[in-house]
């Protein structure tokens, strides 16, 4: 018996957490299909009122608007199109479980919210620039690759709280920290929630192994590659970074393999900035979610 | 050794302070007025301050060479070496005297194993060092580097800046 929580009882406790994003990865399979059944995509989004809101309220923002009010959900849906929607429906479930107030990682109020967007906008980014997987893939990657920071701050904040005071005197790294005092570390976490939830093999591949890219299946280490720069992107440029964020090794060699170049990555960030101006106030507020 | 905060005051969301976003700049001459910037990252944050006049500017700056990126000259705000001297023009605009300017700079973060990826932090204070030397600045504080995320204001009527990083008491410097 450990001092600490047990990696399965994370699990357990993560299902009294409100607004899990257990609706996305059904979404997203009804939204990647070559039919898309309309109805069934509404049924879903009904049952979720701010999703709903945020549906109709893109539908008719003067970029999407027509001649004509969007008032239903399906015209909405037939407004946008599935890579909008999909995108959408990504953002507003993820961010609202990452934005919860929890204690851990020396964070403030929406920290999680905020790194987990710069990573998303930075993968889609990156996928354009350097060609790897679809930029739409890449954003949720990106969305998604820190889930269980946040269960393992509901359910163990005793836990970190030492892995912040041993860092980096007793271990040099916040994984190896957690991995020392709790037995398993937050991509654990992440990938038993991700598998729970019924998340692709590929999405639950980049949440185990994103920090060490080289250690995923072949077939998803471009991808896992690219959530590891679009990662340590986001923690360069300071958007909500906690404790940890300094303390995750650059894995160079699986960078080079997948043939990243500085130069073209500091190119990025321009863009990248742009973007988040879109989702994140100067003062911080996200967005997406007031 | 770093003085404590208890005299500066707090931002509500009543007063929140001028918030300076990424790759922006403000200046005021409002001795009340306290600047801040977030997260600052491998970015870098440079204050600049006359304590004559009380008058302040905060620059959150990402980039080290605007000559570098194709739309560089569209936002100086973004890039060390065309920032700097916005910041130090518009201090002396808003009626700064250059002697009595005295700045601080804070940031530039360095992420752990990156020789070759990532090196935004360490470029941004040797660009920075250098465009000080190039204009002559008095800079008084150099709270850079370290695997730290830092928020920053500027209280306008001392010059004195708060440090907030994650999990750590606040400090002056």
């Amino acid at each position: 018996m450990g001092k600490y929580v047990s990696l399965e009882t994370v699990a357990e406790l993560t299902d009294s957490i409100p607004s899990a994003p257990i609706i996305l990865p059904k979404l997203q399979k009804l939204l990647s299909r070559k039919q898309v059944n309309i109805h069934e995509i509404q049924k879903i989004i009904e049952v979720d009122t701010g999703l709903a809101t945020s549906v109709l309220r893109l539908a008719n923002s003067a970029f999407y608007r027509g001649e004509q009010k969007i008032e239903t959900i399906s015209e909405a849906i037939l407004r946008l199109g599935t890579v909008a929607l999909s995108k959408l429906v990504s953002t507003m479930q993820t961010a609202k479980w990452l934005n919860q107030p929890v204690q851990g990682y020396g964070w403030e109020s929406g920290d999680l919210c905020r790194h987990s967007l710069c990573t998303a906008v930075s993968a889609e980014i990156f996928s354009r620039t350097f060609g790897i997987s679809t930029p739409d893939v890449a954003y949720t990657a990106g969305l998604i690759h820190d889930v269980g920071k946040l269960a393992l701050a509901y359910a163990a904040s005793d836990a970190l709280e030492e892995v912040l005071q041993s860092v980096p005197t007793a271990y040099p790294t916040w994984e190896k920290g957690e991995l020392g005092i709790l037995g398993y570390s937050s991509t654990d976490v992440s990938k038993i929630l991700l598998s729970r939830w019924g998340f692709s093999q590929t999405l639950i591949e980049v949440s185990a192994y994103y920090l060490h890219p080289l250690l995923a299946e072949e077939h998803d280490r471009s991808l896992v590659t690219l959530i590891h720069a679009a990662k340590h992107m986001s923690t360069a440029l300071g958007y909500g970074v906690g404790a940890d964020g300094f303390y995750y090794e650059v894995d160079e060699d699986a960078l080079r393999e997948e043939g990243f170049v500085e130069e073209r990555l500091q190119k990025c960030i321009p863009l990248i900035i742009e973007r988040m101006e879109e989702l994140v106030a100067p003062d911080g507020t996200v967005r997406a979610l007031s | 050794m770093p003085n404590t905060t208890t005299s500066f005051p707090p931002l509500t969301p009543q007063f929140p302070g001028i918030v300076v976003g990424v790759a922006d700049m403000k200046v005021s001459n409002d001795p009340d007025a306290i600047l801040v910037t977030y997260a600052l990252g491998s970015c870098l944050g440079v204050t600049m301050h006359d304590g004559t006049k009380k008058i302040g500017g905060l620059l959150h700056v990402m980039l080290p060479d605007s000559k570098q990126h194709a739309n560089g000259a569209s936002r100086p705000a973004m890039f060390v070496d065309t920032g700097v001297p916005l910041l130090l023009q518009s201090m002396l605009d808003a009626g700064a005297k250059r002697e009595n300017i005295r700045c601080k700079v804070f940031g530039g973060a360095q992420l752990l194993s990156a020789d070759e990826f990532f090196r935004i932090g360490a470029q941004n204070v040797d660009a920075f060092y250098k465009i000080s030397k190039e204009l002559g600045l008095k800079v008084d504080v150099w709270e850079v580097s370290g695997r730290v995320n830092r928020t920053i204001r500027l209280l306008n009527r001392t010059g004195e800046v708060c440090v907030r990083v994650p999990a750590r008491p606040e400090f002056i410097r």
